[in-house]
């Protein structure tokens, strides 16, 4: 139970964080969406995500600005549904330092990091370190 | 936000005409700076992302240089090279957007043919695999106008048409027209491309409004033609939001003899019908 969903709508960013991931060799399925709505659509049943196993990511990298359904719309989203909400850890990842976006990401208890993009290898094996103790 | 704001409807007022004044360049006030706050975040945003993926790019081909993994380094170069475009295209866009917002204009009579086709030459029609057909309809070719802002406002829907071409459709095609009477100048873009999101109609001039993602720009196209057109007194709006799709730009007109240099003659030339 290791794999990772990355919420962003720029296709370089999300090759870049696959990649990073892939080089930390730590974690497993990697998927993707282009936004949020596209996003809570693979949530909403965890086969989309891993068709094989069926389970869900246990990370979320999660962007701000996206178009359709921006990261906080996301998230208000994902607040107001119980269903949606499993053990999956949220990492609000953006270009933005904007105090305004860290702020606004305090706001919402699901958050659980706030990273400024680039994702770098030492970052991955940080969240690795965190979020999948059993293999460390 | 407030609604008022968002829609851009001047609230209730009351009191004398003075206070009327006063109120009207406060909410005037409120709206620039409402947008200025707006534009600032989403430029330092747009300025900042392609460069924090390009610097996350090389971190990862140094890594792997020292690692002896080489068979992503093209890629990874590729993607980084793509960055710098991006960033280029925000640069130039936010240059443009300068000029829209500048109050001077000139207006000229001018030919939209060779306007046209030197648009169409500045951009690829061959997208998919399929060649995209644009063609000029005008009884009377000839407008007097800011010619550089006409240029720019069928610059921006035209490329706005071709990036939303509909892979499905055999016969992609952009059409201009243009129909001149004593009430003003219509021009108009029309595609048969994927259309516009009905979702989006209320915010498509605004700033950094974005189709999808799969065909992402910064969202300054339309608000740079809706700059445009103000500027010169008039506006454009969505005729028809899919297949067709169509914008239509409403100039006001310009009689001979009130702009200097401008005679019935240049007006009244009725050049042929053009396909480029």
């Amino acid at each position: 139970m290791n794999g990772v969903l990355i919420i962003d709508d720029n296709p370089v960013d999300v090759r870049l964080q696959a990649r990073v991931l892939k080089r930390c060799s730590r974690f497993g399925p990697i998927n993707s969406a282009s936004n949020g709505q596209e996003a809570l659509d693979i949530l909403s049943d965890p086969k989309k995500h891993n068709p094989s196993s069926g389970i869900p990511p246990i990370l979320v990298l999660l962007d701000v600005n996206m178009p359709v359904l921006d990261g906080f719309g996301f998230l208000s989203n994902l607040q107001e549904s119980n269903e949606l909400r499993t053990n999956y850890k949220i990492v609000m990842l953006t270009s933005s330092n904007a105090e305004i976006d860290r702020k606004r990401a305090e706001q919402f208890d699901l958050v659980d990091r706030f990273l400024v993009k680039p994702l770098t290898l030492e970052d991955a094996n940080a969240l690795a370190q965190q979020y999948l103790p059993e293999i460390f | 936000m407030n609604n008022n704001i968002a829609s851009g409807k001047i609230p209730a007022q009351v009191g004398s005409a003075n206070e009327r004044s006063v109120q009207d360049l406060e909410f005037q006030l409120k709206q620039a700076n409402e947008e200025l706050t707006q534009f600032n975040y989403h430029v330092s945003h747009d300025l900042v992302a392609p460069i924090s993926t390009a610097r996350g790019l090389l971190h990862l081909m140094e890594h792997d240089l020292t690692a002896g993994i080489t068979e992503e380094l093209p890629e990874l170069l590729s993607d980084a090279q793509d960055q710098l475009v991006r960033l280029d295209k925000l640069v130039s866009d936010l240059m443009l957007l300068a000029r829209a917002g500048a109050s001077d204009h000139h207006m000229e009579a001018f030919d939209l043919r060779p306007m046209l086709d030197d648009i169409v030459s500045t951009m690829a029609m061959h997208v998919l695999e399929l060649e995209i057909s644009v063609t000029l309809k005008a009884d009377q070719p000839v407008l007097t106008s800011d010619r550089v802002r006409v240029q720019q406002i069928l610059t921006n829907l035209i490329s706005n048409a071709r990036k939303f071409v509909d892979p499905e459709e055999l016969a992609p095609e952009i059409s201009v027209t243009c129909d001149q009477a004593s009430t003003g100048i219509c021009l108009r873009v029309m595609d048969n491309g994927i259309g516009i999101d009905k979702a989006i109609a209320e915010k498509l001039f605004g700033l950094f409004t974005r189709g999808t993602s799969q065909h992402a720009g910064h969202g300054l196209g339309l608000y740079i033609v809706a700059k445009h057109a103000a500027r010169i007194g008039g506006t454009v709006t969505v005729e028809s939001y899919s297949k067709p799709t169509m914008f239509e730009v409403l100039l006001p007109n310009v009689l001979p003899g009130s702009i200097p240099g401008v005679t019935s003659e240049v007006m009244n030339n009725n050049g042929k019908l053009h396909s480029v």
